[in-house]
């Protein structure tokens, strides 16, 4: 599959076969006064043909997208992905068209072809051809067009997430096949607008067209749901054609897609006689419930077996044999799962290999039942006696039984020779995600303070203090300075007193201090606010325009005790009111005693709802509200004199 | 630390002898074995690590590049270092692989170069491939070895070595083998190790050094850049010398502008089009037409492209988005127009990067200017930094200001082009205006506590035109504002929020809001107490950590934060305790605090100033004290008693 430049060339003198354009007709863009540039057209077109790889379709992908400079700005150089094993670029080529409605040819004879250097992935065989783009006055259009090929449509789906960071005035997604094959498509309308193609025929062909316009920039809300989830998000693949006289379908339902892969994993998870030695290695001592024999397990291959994915061809999908996985202690997560899947049928236990999408809080719906569309991860389901458990072998530092916050409430694909339907993940629990610091800390005249803190934590609060040990070792006093809910804390030593990689609860404790956490003047009367020692609970977000749900990853249960112990002479004059507060967000208290020249302070918030719908963004604001403005409410003490006390 | 410099001047006579190129095999077991409690809070080290290369001129030309890492493996956030990638470019290949794992029980096992992963789909002269491997069963307390050589089908002329990491370096060696008809000169930074001048029996000749336990970078703020304090070197060939003639390469400073000397001065490609004018009617020196071809370029361009990017200036100036080259190209060829002799000048943005003026060598440079020699119609010579947006002629920002340059020229010659040039220092008058951002707050104390408070931001200079160069929505001004609100407190409110007018060419932007801080006063019997929590969060955590490892590098330019609280008590009450002034200074930093009462209330006035250069580590405890005085500023109680 090579670059075809001798294509590419013509397409450089076939520049005049771009479309004339009505320079007149072309929109301003005022609408939009904050935007450099306004995307006039973004096309995806795929035209599917007989003649691909072992008689099946292939299709022609062209990318089209022209853009109008609103203001000085740089354009992206033209990139064109192309997979080693799947495809080839055919053409790219592109023009500049000047205010005036002068035309020029994009030089790609600047053209680079790149390896892809993926940040989580060592190898793939994807690369890029890059074409840099020269300067574009404002006023001026730049067009560009890349043609693939590719001659195994199996895996493919177009996905297209219609708008983008800029405006655009027409976005299209047009599909052509031979008459009588059928097209298979799904549309999330996250932004209400529900779409249906336009369908007519074209040359004997049918072509589905589907098209918005006038899309307003997507901006990311904070604390928000991904840009994708607040558009329109469209796949589109070929689901039926005629293939030597015979109509062929691709996978019609979720069912039938787990029943196939499962048959393509269960080549790959063959045990091997090391294999079995292992399992008997690792369940020495171990005692003989399926339950501990699967934990046990679990635990060995995320410890001794480390995350690198090299994904060839199919290998996206298809995993590595479990067999290379055990010789090597390398994979990515498909190669994980299926290596635990053949460490727990040694050891008897039932499980199936699981696809799922990782996501960052909000977790993405099943579309379409095909490999390309749907999943970025797998797991894995151990389907014990007293229920399934899913587990996720790449984590390192989550116990049995629990998952990452990425992959709570999301939808599942077991794979199982029967063919499984889809299931959903189970949501997060605030009593399980649960985190206590203690402060023990003595006030100077001054204002400083210094003692001793503790941590305690299970669930996802737990698992990023493990993280630090297990990778960083002395680091984490570091990184705890960042960390810890004292306000400006220098840390002057953190031990990890209970921390072991895949225990329920951890247990951190250290020595701190951290200068000037209250006011004070020059008399002796000064002021202190929680928030001035620990950092505040919640942080407000802005209702009024909100289009999607507020994300918090998890559910949670965070607990701060403080223990100050005031300078001699000191008096508390006057101390904030207790704190009770009840919502259907959550809870909070806040209590406050001086006992013996301690001031106590013990705060708690639950989180119980994580994805707050933008009607009731107004009253989560609300309770934040209280709860910050509990905690702004100062202490007023009265200070020994500072001179005095030097 | 500077250390020598090698010329190696190679004999002119002996017979040529072909030689082999560079191989790897593995270290020797003395290498392998360390004290391991030296480390102990590092997920990795580095127990060796070489970088050797070989030019070879006979028969055909060709280098070779040896990299060889051995890595101890100390906890699992050093496993992502089994993880190899292998990058070259579509001309050159991998003529050597050598890697190994050895495991804690001293078991090892050797990867097969075959099982490295391959992508060479790349044919064309920018095209780039690479390699790939990850070493097997990889554990706490294994050792990875690996080494590759990658042949180039010509000659390097120059290199410089890039950052070691982030893991601390036991063993580290440098060699170049060249052969004889190279003059090579080489330099080694920020080390007193040796260079080794050595000769081969074939008559090549060999530079040597090695580094031993060098610490991992220390993360601080305002650190140094990495090549003031890595031990680094850089190498050039000078020259290429045969019996008969010797052909400089990179002999001098103007060999190593020449290229650009001859695009920039001789060639008329990036000038292609360029048909803009300038009236400079009326003009009766050199500055009136600098200020006018200056106005000229900062109206119609802004100048966010990569420095170094090299479109032909018609289109750079049409798109309105031009780099610092192109701008000093667009005022080289208006001022040319309007007969003005023009050169150019490269040099480093101070702090910016080690500078090594004794080594001629391309990549210290990060910024272009344009230098007129002293003319009729302009008495002294003139630096003008094509960036700046505000400076007037013949005045440059404190980052620039006394910072060494290279002024060059090229012109044709019979044949070909000869580049002149010498080191100057850039004397300027400061630009103005300096740097500042001043905030004004006019704020009242309310019956519930709450502080209304109409902010004001006033900038200049440098800190304006960074402003300005993002004119934001309203609404984005509003979120700004809020988000600015709240880092003072979580539950404040903004009623409105402005922002502009701000302009480039003049340096000014301001921008206001007025909002709402909630238990910001406490009424405490007779009195009030004000927090002064009110002020700012500039520099809030500055210079906290109480050790500091490295100098302090204040980049960019010289900065002034000011602040004034105008704070208004509630009726009848007068301020009492009023703190007394304080101030501190030392040569890099100053700040300075004061309160006084005023009719209505408190006028709360601070100060922090910052002076771009590089401080030594021993003044480190000045600048904490410097930094506290103005931090401590919004720690203050201010308390008012009734009257």
């Amino acid at each position: 599959m090579r670059w075809s430049w001798v294509l590419a060339s013509l397409a450089l003198l076939a520049c005049a076969s771009f479309p004339k354009l009505d320079l007149s007709a072309v929109p301003d863009g005022k609408q939009y006064p904050d935007a450099k540039l306004l995307t006039l057209l973004s096309e995806q077109r795929v035209d599917y043909f007989p003649g691909g790889k072992d008689g099946g379709p292939r299709a022609r992908t062209t990318s089209r997208w022209r853009v109008k400079v609103l203001k000085p700005t740089e354009l992206p150089p033209v990139r064109a992905w192309y997979s080693r094993a799947f495809s080839r670029i055919e053409s790219v080529r592109g023009r500049i068209i000047q205010p005036d409605g002068s035309e020029k040819a994009l030089d790609v004879s600047k053209k680079s072809d790149h390896s892809v250097f993926d940040g989580s992935i060592l190898f793939t065989d994807e690369r890029v051809v890059v074409v840099p783009v020269p300067p574009v006055p404002v006023g001026g259009i730049f067009e560009s067009e890349v043609v693939e090929w590719r001659d195994d449509v199996r895996p493919f789906v177009l996905q297209e997430v219609f708008g983008g960071s800029n405006p655009v005035a027409v976005e299209r997604v047009v599909a052509t096949a031979p008459k009588g094959w059928q097209l298979r498509w799904r549309v999330l309308a996250f932004d209400g607008a529900l779409m249906e193609p336009a369908v007519d025929e074209e040359d004997g062909r049918t072509r589905w067209t589907f098209e918005r316009k006038d899309l307003a920039p997507i901006e990311r809300e904070p604390q928000g749901v991904p840009t994708w989830a607040l558009s329109t998000m469209l796949a589109v693949r070929l689901e039926s054609w005629l293939q030597d006289g015979q109509e062929k379908t691709a996978f019609k339902t979720p069912e039938e897609m787990s029943r196939w892969l499962a048959g393509e994993y269960a080549a790959q998870a063959a045990p091997t006689p090391e294999m079995v030695a292992t399992v008997r290695e690792v369940l020495q001592n171990v005692p003989d419930t399926e339950e501990a024999k699967a934990k046990a397990l679990y635990e060995f291959a995320c410890r001794r077996v480390q995350y690198c994915a090299v994904e060839i061809g199919y290998g996206g999908w298809i995993p590595h044999p479990a067999k290379s996985v055990h010789e090597t202690r390398y994979g990515d997560c498909k190669d994980k799962a299926t290596y635990l899947h053949s460490l727990l049928t040694i050891a008897g236990v039932k499980s199936a290999p699981t696809l799922i999408y990782s996501h960052d809080g909000y977790p993405r719906p099943f579309q379409l039942p095909s490999l390309g569309a749907n999943f970025n991860h797998a797991i894995l389901a151990v389907h014990l006696r007293s229920g399934t458990v899913y587990v996720d072998p790449t984590q390192r530092a989550v116990p049995f039984g629990e998952l990452s916050p990425s992959e709570l409430d999301a939808p599942v694909l077991e794979l199982t020779p029967e063919g499984a339907p889809l299931k959903t993940t189970r949501g997060s629990d605030p009593k399980e995600n649960a985190e206590t610091q203690t402060f023990n800390l003595t006030l100077s005249p001054r204002g400083d303070v210094e003692g001793r803190f503790a941590i305690e934590a299970t669930g996802s609060r737990a698992r990023d203090y493990k993280l630090r040990v297990i990778y960083g070792t002395g680091k984490v006093t570091k990184w705890l300075d960042d960390y810890l809910w004292l306000k400006d804390a220098q840390l002057d030593d953190a031990q990890a007193a209970d921390v072991t990689d895949f225990g329920a609860q951890v247990s951190l404790a250290g020595q701190a201090h951290a200068h000037r956490v209250l006011q004070r003047g020059a008399g002796s009367v000064a002021l202190l606010r929680l928030t001035d020692v620990v950092r505040p609970s919640a942080v407000l977000q802005e209702a009024e325009g909100r289009k999607a749900d507020l994300v918090n990853r998890v559910n949670e249960t965070v607990t701060t005790e403080v223990r100050l112990t005031l300078p001699a002479g000191a008096k508390v004059t006057r101390r904030p009111r207790d704190v009770l507060l009840e919502s259907p967000f959550g809870a909070f208290r806040l209590s406050w005693a001086v006992e013996g020249g301690v001031l106590k302070v013990s705060r708690q918030l639950v989180r119980a709802k994580r994805l707050i719908p933008p009607p009731q963004l107004n009253d989560f604001n609300a309770f934040n509200t209280r709860v910050l403005a509990a905690e702004a409410e100062p202490v007023v003490l009265e200070l020994p004199a500072l001179e005095a006390s030097r | 630390m500077r250390r020598l410099v090698l010329l190696l001047v190679l004999s002119l006579v002996g017979p040529a002898c072909a030689t082999a190129g560079l191989s790897s095999s593995f270290v020797s077991p003395d290498v392998l074995t360390y004290d391991k409690a030296k480390y102990p809070d590092d997920a990795a080290v580095v127990l060796y690590r070489a970088d050797k290369t070989r030019l070879d001129t006979e028969g055909e030309d060709f280098t070779h590049s040896l990299r060889h890492v051995v890595m101890a493996i100390q906890g699992e956030g050093g496993f992502d270092l089994a993880e190899v990638r292998v990058p070259f470019g579509s001309n050159q290949k991998l003529v050597d692989f050598i890697a190994r794992v050895i495991q804690p029980d001293g078991s090892t096992v050797v990867l097969d170069a075959k099982s490295l992963l391959s992508d060479t789909n790349g044919e064309g002269e920018r095209d780039s491939n690479a390699h790939f491997f990850r070493f097997p069963d990889v554990r706490v307390g294994s050792v990875l070895e690996y080494a590759y050589v990658i042949e180039s089908p010509f000659i390097w002329n120059q290199d410089d070595q890039d950052t070691l990491g982030s893991f601390p370096v036991r063993q580290y060696e440098f060699e170049l083998t060249a052969s004889k008809p190279l003059v090579l000169e080489t330099i080694e930074l920020n080390s007193r190790s040796p260079i080794e001048v050595r000769s081969r029996p074939n008559g090549d000749h060999q530079l040597y050094f090695q580094l031993r336990d060098l610490p991992p970078r220390a993360k601080e703020e305002w650190a140094p850049h990495w090549t003031f304090t890595e031990p680094r070197w850089a190498w050039r060939v000078v020259a290429y010398k045969t019996n008969v003639v010797t052909y400089d390469w990179i002999r001098d400073w103007p060999d190593v502008v020449e290229r650009r000397g001859k695009a920039f001065f001789v060639e008329k490609d990036l000038y292609e089009g360029f048909d803009v004018r300038v009236d400079y009617s009326g003009c009766a020196d050199v500055a009136c037409k600098v200020q006018r071809a200056q106005a000229l370029v900062r109206s119609k361009t802004t100048a966010d492209a990569k420095w170094s990017r090299e479109e032909p200036i018609a289109q750079a100036f049409k798109s309105g988005h031009a780099s610092l080259t192109e701008r000093a190209l667009m005022l080289k060829k208006l001022l040319e127009d309007g007969g003005v002799e023009v050169w150019l000048a490269y040099g480093t943005d101070k702090a910016s990067q080690q500078r090594t003026p004794t080594f001629p060598l391309w990549s210290q440079f990060d910024h272009l200017f344009v230098y007129l020699p002293k003319q009729a119609g302009l008495d002294a010579p003139m630096t003008i930094d094509p960036h700046c947006q505000f400076c007037a002629p013949g005045t440059l920002t404190a980052r620039h200001r006394g910072i060494p340059i290279f002024v060059f020229r090229t012109f044709p010659v019979l044949g070909g082009e000869d580049t002149e040039g010498r080191w100057v220092t850039a004397w300027a008058e400061p630009a103005t205006p300096s740097s500042t951002l001043r905030v004004t707050h006019r704020a009242q104390v309310q019956a519930d506590g709450a502080v209304q408070d109409a902010v004001a931001f006033e900038a200049w200079g440098a800190e304006a035109v960074s402003k300005s160069r993002d004119q934001p929505s309203e609404k984005k001004v509003l979120r700004q504002a809020r988000d600015a609100a709240r880092r003072l407190s979580p539950i404040a409110s903004v009623n409105t929020a402005s922002f502009g007018p701000c302009t480039a060419e003049k340096a000014e932007c301001r921008w206001s809001a007025e909002r709402s801080l909630p238990v910001m006063a406490v009424s405490d019997g007779n009195r009030w107490l004000v927090s002064t929590s009110v002020l700012e969060p500039h520099a809030d955590s500055l210079f906290d950590a109480e050790q500091r490892k490295q100098d302090v590098h204040f980049q960019g330019d010289d900065f002034t934060f000011e602040e004034v609280l105008e704070l208004e008590a509630p009726p009848g009450y007068r301020l009492v305790n009023v703190p007394r002034p304080v101030t501190a200074e030392c040569d890099a930093m100053s700040a300075a605090v004061k309160v006084e009462a005023t009719e209505k209330g408190a006028r709360l006035t601070r100060s922090l100033t910052r002076r771009v250069g590089e401080w030594p580590k021993a003044l480190y405890p000045d600048l904490r004290k410097v930094a506290a005085v103005f931090k401590d500023a919004r720690h203050q109680l201010l308390v008012f008693e009734k009257r």
